[in-house]
């Protein structure tokens, strides 16, 4: 893949079109299949509402979306705001062996992320929240013919 | 992208709802909204048919929590009826599908519908 490439948008839920058709377009050229790149889709979208809805309690913010190629031959989109730190590791996981009726309704947004990502990574630099969403690139196209 | 909602009853007291497109942070309000009205003591089943549902998000499956638990409480059902393999995979992270019956086509819930009231009456 090629250099990085990326977007930056206040961090406001009228933005998040915009974000998600950036990477759709992205992972349909880098040839990932449709149930991936939907996958891919749903993650990013958990993770920009969660920055929405509490990095900036207070003050307006902006958050930026970088695409760039990662370790081991994946894809690493990674998103960072200068909002609240938040950990997506520190969230406890949603009991899912409670019958659905008894479950709270809630987690399960980052739950999914953890569990459809090929890897998760957070880190705090400085005043910002960075978290790379890791998905491994599709095999390249076997050349047609034959 | 939107959503189209479908909301059709089939029988007395069984809805099909019909998703199409995604159900999602910008979709999620709509989809609850037609759906309320569904959430009373005379639905015994609502049968959702999701062929055409391409994406959802968490903010869609809360939806289709907070209906299940609300028709659970009053007695009835939800089921589903065929779903795409992305959606599917969603479901499953999230333990859905346990203890869910899942439909093939609307003409198999249909059925088994039919022969749902027909044990009532029988039994009432």
């Amino acid at each position: 893949m090629d250099a990085p490439t990326g977007i930056v948008a206040p961090a406001q839920l009228a933005y998040l079109q915009r974000m998600l058709d950036f990477v759709v377009s992205f992972t349909e050229k880098a040839g990932f299949d449709l149930k991936r790149i939907r996958e891919i889709e749903l993650c990013v979208e958990e993770a920009l509402v969660n920055i929405f809805n509490y990095a900036y309690p207070t003050a307006t913010g902006e958050v930026e979306l970088t695409l760039l190629p990662g370790p081991e031959n994946t894809l690493e989109i990674r998103i960072q705001d200068r909002g609240t730190p938040f950990d997506i590791f520190s969230v406890q996981e949603p009991d899912l062996d409670a019958d659905i009726e008894e479950r709270r309704i809630g987690g399960l947004g980052i739950f999914l992320v953890r569990r459809l990502m090929d890897r998760v990574e957070y880190r705090r630099d400085g005043d910002r929240n960075i978290l790379s969403l890791f998905a491994k690139l599709p095999p390249p196209r076997e050349p047609s013919g034959g | 992208m939107s959503l189209a909602i479908g909301i059709e009853e089939r029988m007395p007291g069984y809805y099909l709802v019909t998703l199409g497109g995604r159900l999602d942070n910008n979709t999620h309000g709509a989809c609850e909204e037609k759906i309320r009205p569904l959430l009373v003591a005379d639905t015994q089943a609502i049968m959702f048919d999701l062929s055409a549902l391409d994406y959802i998000s968490s903010m869609g499956l809360r939806v289709i929590l907070k209906t299940r638990k609300e028709i659970l409480g009053k007695g009835g059902s939800v089921h589903f009826v065929n779903m795409q393999p992305q959606i599917e995979k969603v479901f499953e992270i999230v333990n859905m599908l346990k203890g869910m019956t899942l439909f093939a086509s609307v003409e198999e819930a249909d059925a088994y519908f039919d022969a749902m009231q027909k044990k009532t009456l029988e039994s009432g």
